[in-house]
C-alpha cells in the first residue's frame, strides 16, 4: 500500500492507521447525504489486489445503493464472480443527485465502491436491469463514467459493456448500448464468459486495441450471449420487423436462455455484504426455488424462469443456518415467485421459527402467502400479537377476469380466507388488483368494488364477540396492466393512458370508501413501461433524447417527467401507441422472438386463445401442459417421472 | 453481569451516523458467540447502550458501551477478542470493565470529552494565531442554539470550556459533554469562523477541519474516564 501526501497526514494523525484512499476526498464526502454509501468497506464486501486479477469487473445495480443493496441478484452475481480467482467483480450503484453533482464539480468520474477505481478503467461493466424504467440510469451511469452511450462510438479501450436480468429477456431498446447481452442465470454460464475474455487477455498475440471485439466475435459460441452488433434488423412498411438476420457466419438465430438445473448444488451467496446504510430490505434473504407453476398469464416471471427447481429443506437449513452466523442480521425473509408453492413450507418454517430464532435470534418475516389455515397459523407463531395487514392478490375483481388471467384463484377461496383472517385477529386486509386486463369490461372493473363489498359483508357475519375490535378497514390497490415479452398477453394491446384513466376514475367513484382506502395512481409511467417493455431498437434514440432531456430515476415518481418522454416521441416521429395499444398477430416478428426461453412461442399463443375463451390452464403441479420447458431436462416437469 | 467496553472509532468507519453504528453493534453481537442479555417481551432486543453519540466525520479513540450479558461471568478478555474477531474495520475494543449493578449508565455518566481538531493548511493558513488565541480567552463565547422546541437560546460555550489550546493548526480541547451542557467542537469552531469573518459553508477539497475524539471523561477532579472510574 502506497501512500500520498494526504492519507500520511490522517495516518500520522490518528495513530497510524491505514486509510483506503478514496475517489472523493473525505472532506467532501463530509457534505453529502449518506456518505457511507459510497465507501465500500462494509462487511463482507471483497477486497483483492488488483494486480493478481485478470477480469476487472465492474457489476452495477442502475438504481441508488439502499434499492440495490436490497436485491439478492446482485449479491449472488457479486458472490460468483468474485469465486473465481482471477475476477475482481466490484459494486457500483446510481449516485445519489448531491453525489453526482459533486462528482460534476470536483471533475471525477464514476467510480466502483470497493478499490475506488473509475468505472473507464475496469475490463467489463456489467448492468443487472431489473425494470424498464432505469434504462435512463444505465445511460447516466455511463455518461458520468466518462464512457459514449452508444458501443459503436466508445473505444476499444474503454470497458466492455454487458447486461442482464429479467429486461433483457427483450434486449432491444437498450440493445445499441450494450456489446453483449447475457440471457438468464449467472451461475449458469456466467463464468465461461469471463474465463473466455480471461484467455483472450493472456494471449500476447492480442493487441489491446483488439481485444474486445476479437472477445465479442468469440462471445457468438457460448451460450446464452447475445451480442446485438451482429444483428441486423429490417422493419416492413407498417413498421413492424421484416427480419432479424445474423450479420456473421458464428451468430446464432436462436439464443437459449442459460439456467442452473440443480439449485442443491449450486454456489450461493453464503457471505452477502451487511451494509452500514440501511437498505430497503436490511435482512438475509433465502431464496426457496426458481420459477413458478402457476402460470399466471400476466406474469413474465412466471415464464422466463420456468421451470420450477426447488431447493431441498436441507440445503436451505444449512444456508440460513450459515447466513445467520454471517451477517449477524435480526431478520430472516424468504423469497421465490410462490412461496406457498414450497414443498416442505411448513417443516422449513418450523425451523426457522424454533432452531434459527433460538440460535440466533433472527426472527422469521413471512412474504405475502395464500392465505389459507395453515398460513394463518404460521402468522400467528411469527407476529405474536401485532396483527399486521394481511395481503390477497386476486388481479382481477371478477371470476371471469381472473380465469381470462389464469389467476387459479376463486371468489369463495378469497371470501373464506378473508373470514378465517377476521376470525383470526386480523382486520385490515390489503388487496391487489389489475387494470387493464385483456378483455376487461366495464364491469369487470366495477367488480373489484363488488368483491371489496362481499369482503366486508363477511366480516359482519362474524358475530360481534368474535370479530376483531375497531372494525374492518380494507386497503385496495390498483395497478395497471403492462404486457411482457413471453407472456400469452405479449400480442395484447395495453389500454390508452385515457382508457386506464377512465377506469380507475370509475372505481375510485364507485369504491366504499367507508371501510376502505383506495391508493390511486397516474397512468403515465405505466404507459411509457408499456412501450419499452416490447419496443425494439427504434425505442434506444427515444432514450437518448429523454436521458439528454434531462430525464434519470423514472422509477421514481418524484423525478419521472412524462413531458421528456413525450417530446422524444414527437421530435423522434415514434408513436407510442404503436408499441403499447396495438394488438399484434401471431405472424408478426417480435423483437425477442430469437431468444429461446424453453416455453415455445405455440404455448404461449395457444395460452392467449384459451385466456379469450375464458378457459383455465392446470398448473405445473396438477398437470404437464408440454409448455416446452421440459428441454432443460430437471425441476418441476421431471419430479415422479425418475 | 454489567460490562462497559471502550473502543476506537477509526478510519472510514466514521462516515458512518450514530444510528447506523448501533445497528453495526447489533450485528456485531449476534455474529459472535457472546451472550448478550435481550430484552423481555414480543420484540426482543440486546441490552446495551453507546455513551455519547458521535457525530458523522469524527474518529475517536474513546468511544463507551455499555452491555448486559445473560450470564453471571466471563471472561473480560474473551470478550474483547471476540468482539474484535467480529467487528468491522475500524471499531476496535481496547478494553472492557465489569459494572456494579448500579453503577450509572455510560449515557448519564459522561462529563467532559477531550478533542483534537485539526485544520488543513490553507485553513490553518486563513486563522490568524493571536485573535484565535483572543477569541479562546474571552469572558464568554455566545452562540445560539437551537433546542428540541425549535427556539434560539443563548449558550455561553466558554462555561463548558475546560481546557483549550491553539498550536500549528491544532486545537485541543476539554469540552463539557452530557445533558446538562453540551458543547460540540462544531459549535466552537463555527462561532470562531464568525468572530474570523470566514465563510465556509461546507467544506471544499483545500479548506475544512478534521475532529478526533480522545476520550470521555466522568469526572473532572481528579479527570477519570469513564472505564477508569467507575466503581469496582
Amino acid at each position: 500500500m502506497y501512500y500520498d501526501k494526504m492519507q500520511s497526514f490522517y495516518s500520522i494523525l490518528f495513530g497510524g492507521l491505514d486509510l483506503k484512499k478514496l475517489k472523493v476526498p473525505e472532506q467532501l464526502l463530509l457534505s453529502i447525504e449518506k456518505p457511507a454509501q459510497y465507501i465500500g468497506n462494509e462487511v463482507n464486501a471483497i477486497h483483492k489486489n488488483i494486480e493478481d486479477i485478470d477480469v476487472h469487473f465492474a457489476l452495477c445495480f442502475p438504481d441508488l445503493y439502499e434499492i440495490g443493496m436490497s436485491h439478492l441478484g446482485l449479491s449472488i452475481l457479486y458472490n460468483i464472480m468474485n469465486a473465481k480467482e482471477a475476477v475482481y467483480c466490484e459494486r457500483v450503484f446510481s449516485p445519489m443527485k448531491d453525489m453526482e453533482a459533486l462528482l460534476a464539480k470536483e471533475n471525477l468520474t464514476l467510480f466502483s465502491l470497493e478499490s475506488q477505481t473509475p468505472v473507464s478503467e475496469f475490463d467489463m461493466l456489467g448492468f443487472t436491469v431489473q425494470y424498464e424504467m432505469c434504462y435512463t440510469n444505465i445511460l447516466n451511469v455511463l455518461k458520468l463514467s466518462g464512457l459514449e452511450l452508444r458501443s459503436k462510438d466508445r473505444l476499444a479501450s474503454d470497458p466492455i459493456v454487458c447486461a442482464g436480468g429479467p429486461c433483457v429477456y427483450n434486449p432491444e431498446p437498450i440493445a445499441p448500448f450494450i456489446d453483449f447481452f447475457y440471457i438468464g442465470e449467472g451461475e449458469a454460464n456466467l463464468g465461461e464468459v469471463l474465463d473466455v475474455y480471461k484467455a483472450l487477455k493472456n494471449d500476447a498475440s492480442i493487441a489491446k486495441d483488439q481485444l474486445k471485439d476479437i472477445f465479442l466475435e468469440k462471445l457468438l459460441l457460448v451460450e446464452g450471449v447475445y451480442v446485438p452488433k451482429y444483428y441486423d434488423v429490417t422493419y416492413k412498411e407498417d413498421g413492424t420487423i421484416n427480419e432479424m438476420v445474423p450479420n456473421h457466419e458464428n451468430a446464432k438465430t436462436t439464443i437459449n436462455k442459460q439456467i442452473v438445473v440443480d439449485l442443491d448444488t449450486m454456489e450461493y451467496a453464503s457471505n452477502p455484504i451487511v451494509p452500514y446504510v440501511q437498505p430497503v430490505h436490511d435482512r438475509i434473504v433465502l431464496e426457496l426455488f426458481r420459477g413458478c407453476s402457476r402460470g399466471c398469464r400476466f406474469c413474465q416471471a412466471g415464464f422466463i424462469y420456468r421451470p420450477v427447481r426447488e431447493k431441498s429443506l436441507e440445503t436451505l437449513s444449512a444456508q440460513a443456518d450459515q447466513l445467520a452466523e454471517h451477517t449477524g442480521h435480526d431478520e430472516i425473509s424468504l423469497i421465490s415467485l410462490s412461496t406457498s408453492d414450497y414443498s416442505d413450507l411448513s417443516p422449513l418454517c418450523d425451523f426457522l421459527i424454533d432452531d434459527i430464532s433460538a440460535e440466533h435470534k433472527v426472527n422469521l418475516s413471512l412474504p405475502s402467502l395464500r392465505i389459507d389455515s395453515f398460513s394463518l397459523d404460521l402468522m400467528n407463531k411469527v407476529q405474536d400479537v401485532r396483527k399486521s395487514s394481511l395481503t390477497f392478490a386476486p388481479e382481477a375483481g371478477s371470476q371471469r377476469m381472473r380465469d381470462v388471467i389464469n389467476k387459479g384463484i376463486k371468489e369463495e377461496d378469497i371470501l373464506r380466507g378473508s373470514k378465517q383472517a377476521f376470525m383470526g385477529g386480523w382486520n385490515r386486509v390489503k388487496l391487489y388488483f389489475m387494470l387493464g386486463l385483456p378483455g376487461e369490461t366495464d364491469e369487470d372493473v366495477l367488480a373489484i368494488s363488488t368483491l371489496n363489498d362481499d369482503i366486508i359483508k363477511e366480516f359482519h357475519t362474524i358475530p360481534k364477540p368474535e370479530r376483531p375490535q375497531g372494525g374492518v378497514q380494507l386497503i385496495v390497490s390498483t395497478s395497471f396492466f403492462i404486457p411482457k415479452a413471453f407472456t400469452p398477453f405479449q400480442w395484447a394491446k395495453q389500454d390508452t393512458y385515457e382508457e386506464f384513466m377512465r377506469k380507475q376514475k370509475m372505481l375510485n367513484t364507485t369504491i366504499n370508501k367507508k371501510r376502505t382506502k383506495y391508493n390511486s395512481h397516474d397512468a403515465k409511467t405505466s404507459m411509457i413501461e408499456g412501450v419499452l417493455a416490447r419496443g425494439d431498437r427504434r425505442l434506444a434514440e427515444v432514450i437518448v433524447k429523454v436521458f439528454e432531456s434531462g430525464s434519470t430515476f423514472d422509477a421514481w415518481s418524484e423525478h419521472f417527467a412524462f413531458e421528456n418522454w413525450e417530446n422524444a416521441f414527437n421530435e423522434l416521429n415514434i408513436d407510442p401507441k404503436f408499441y403499447a395499444s396495438r394488438e399484434r398477430s401471431y405472424d408478426e416478428v417480435l423483437p425477442w422472438d430469437f431468444i429461446n426461453i424453453g416455453v415455445k412461442k405455440s404455448f404461449l399463443h395457444n395460452e392467449y386463445l384459451n385466456s379469450m375463451k375464458e378457459i383455465v390452464t392446470p398448473n405445473c403441479m396438477e398437470k404437464c401442459m408440454a409448455c416446452g420447458a421440459t428441454c432443460y431436462e430437471g425441476g418441476i416437469c421431471y419430479e415422479d417421472k425418475n | 453481569m454489567k460490562i462497559r467496553i471502550k473502543f476506537k472509532k477509526h478510519g472510514l468507519i466514521k462516515f458512518i451516523g450514530h444510528l447506523d453504528l448501533i445497528r453495526a453493534w447489533q450485528k456485531i453481537f449476534r455474529r459472535s458467540d457472546i451472550p448478550i442479555a435481550y430484552s423481555e417481551g414480543f420484540n426482543p432486543h440486546q441490552i446495551f447502550s453507546i455513551a455519547a453519540p458521535l457525530a458523522v466525520g469524527i474518529t475517536s479513540d474513546g468511544e463507551y458501551l455499555d452491555l448486559k450479558l445473560s450470564v453471571e461471568a466471563y471472561d473480560l478478555n474473551q470478550l474483547v477478542d471476540e468482539i474484535n474477531m467480529t467487528s468491522p474495520e475500524g471499531i476496535e475494543v481496547i478494553e472492557a470493565v465489569e459494572l456494579i449493578d448500579k453503577e450509572t449508565a455510560g449515557m448519564a455518566a459522561c462529563k467532559l470529552a477531550r478533542y483534537e481538531v485539526t485544520l488543513s493548511p490553507e485553513l490553518n493558513a486563513l486563522f490568524d494565531k493571536e485573535k484565535v488565541l483572543g477569541f479562546l480567552n474571552s469572558e464568554t463565547i455566545i452562540v445560539q442554539k437551537r433546542n428540541k422546541k425549535g427556539k434560539y437560546n443563548d449558550l455561553d460555550l466558554k462555561a463548558g470550556m475546560f481546557e483549550y489550546e491553539f498550536d500549528n493548526g491544532m486545537f485541543k480541547l476539554l469540552l463539557a459533554t452530557g445533558s446538562s451542557l453540551n458543547v460540540k467542537p462544531e459549535l466552537l469552531l463555527t462561532a470562531l469562523f464568525k468572530f474570523l469573518n470566514i465563510e465556509l459553508e461546507s467544506f471544499t477539497r483545500e479548506l475544512y477541519y478534521m475532529i478526533h475524539r480522545i476520550d470521555i471523561y466522568m469526572s473532572h477532579e481528579p479527570l477519570l474516564t469513564l472505564t477508569e472510574g467507575v466503581a469496582k
